[in-house]
């Protein structure tokens, strides 16, 4: 990226906010600092109307280029109908909240629940002794793996120009591997082996020195 | 002053709705952004096989996660953030493949009521823009197309593009730059052929 940070000397800095002036989006304390510069300034003013037929040239050419193919509307489409469907109760119909509550009301006066319930408590009691003769894990943020293995999740975010291959080594030197993500913000959740807190904070400090990767690396809030 | 799109409240109440699992909703909000958030994503990976799929993904991402839109910015730089995540990611896994836009595909403008030279001339003033517009970097041309078509307010797109505030406002000013001076070299070519 070749972007300088300053304008040049001659450019005013009100100049720099005429972008937004344009399109109608500056917050009022800088609007009206615009405004009043702009009384003043003949060469902003010209620089406005030239951003003005930017916008316009750039709004017309961007409106008339084409979208996806209809395919993609249509594997959308299909994809979300069958989110949708299975989303619904299976009956189909248009229930009020009013009849599920009932339903389920009247479900409880069902003798069918009794075995059901005796099974659940009963397996209940075998987890909850279970869990009691377990030993007890460290307090901080670990989890168990169904493998046994204990491992801890590291939410980060990578730098744009970070490559696949960057990311790659850097977490098979932890042995991470990314298991969410990414959310809006472009975070992922990276599970990594971790056997006490300690591991934990070593990794974060690893993460967070490779400034030319990680954006951003933090354990998740409780 | 005029908008090119509509923001904001319809669009967040359309996207409540799809957090309550409204297809139609979805269906209206599907129609808003589809080719809005494709051709931005064909900014970012030069590709329009690559960016359907991130469509599709970005789309299914909005059905998905509606619920988790937070109220913190627009809807658009919200759905905008998931397509540029996605990208990156693609464009990580590709190997972050360049290339020259096409200019062949110059798309065919909307007819309006106008005579055939205003026609002709509107034709060649979009296609000289689009080819100045290729001429500039990823970068220059992403944020073009947020600030002046998505009509993003900078602070917005500091917070999508990760990047301050002042160097969005620099951004804007060297894009723009650019673009000037690409129109003038293709401008004088125009004149010499």
């Amino acid at each position: 990226m070749s972007d300088q940070d300053a304008l040049p000397a001659h450019v005013h800095p009100e100049a720099a906010l005429l972008p937004w002036y344009a399109n109608g989006t500056l917050n009022e304390a800088d609007r009206r600092r615009v405004d009043q510069h702009l009384t003043g300034c003949s060469t902003c003013r010209a620089e406005l109307e030239d951003l003005t037929g930017l916008k316009s040239a750039l709004t017309t050419l961007y409106a008339a280029q084409p979208g996806p193919s209809p395919d993609t509307s249509r594997n959308v489409r299909n994809s979300v109908a069958r989110e949708a469907s299975v989303r619904q109760p299976a009956s189909g119909g248009q229930r009020s909240r009013l009849d599920i509550v009932e339903e389920w009301f009247r479900s409880l006066f069902v003798p069918r629940w009794v075995p059901t319930l005796a099974a659940t408590l009963l397996l209940a009691q075998i987890g909850l002794i279970m869990w009691i003769s377990m030993p007890v894990p460290h307090p901080e943020q670990i989890t168990t793996r169904s493998l046994g293995m204990q491992t801890a999740r590291i939410i980060v975010a990578f730098q744009n120009a970070a490559t696949d291959e960057q990311i790659r080594r850097l977490l098979q030197s932890m042995h991470g591997q990314i298991t969410d993500g990414p959310t809006a913000d472009g975070h992922y959740t990276l599970e990594i082996p971790a056997a006490d807190s300690s591991v934990v904070q070593r990794n974060l400090d690893l993460l967070r020195g490779r400034h030319d990767i990680v954006r951003s690396a933090d354990q998740p809030s409780p | 002053m005029d908008t090119t799109h509509r923001h904001d409240g319809s669009e967040s109440d359309l996207l409540a709705a799809v957090a309550a699992g409204k297809q139609s909703a979805f269906d209206q909000l599907y129609a808003l952004y589809e080719q809005r958030v494709f051709q931005y994503v064909c900014t970012l990976v030069f590709n329009p096989t690559l960016a359907e799929e991130i469509v599709g993904d970005t789309m299914m991402a909005i059905w998905q996660g509606a619920g988790t839109f937070a109220h913190t910015s627009r809807v658009s730089t919200w759905i905008f953030g998931i397509a540029r995540h996605k990208a990156l990611d693609a464009m990580r896994r590709t190997g972050r493949q360049q290339r020259e836009v096409d200019l062949d595909g110059i798309a065919e403008l909307p007819h309006t009521e106008e005579s055939p030279v205003d026609g002709i001339q509107r034709k060649q003033v979009a296609s000289l823009t689009q080819r100045a517009l290729a001429g500039l970097s990823r970068e220059h041309q992403e944020i073009l197309r947020l600030v002046f078509y998505e009509e993003l307010p900078y602070e917005e797109i500091a917070a999508l593009l990760s990047i301050p505030t002042n160097t969005v406002k620099t951004r804007v000013y060297y894009a723009k730059q650019h673009l000037k001076q690409q129109l003038e070299r293709l401008g004088q070519k125009e004149s010499i052929r």
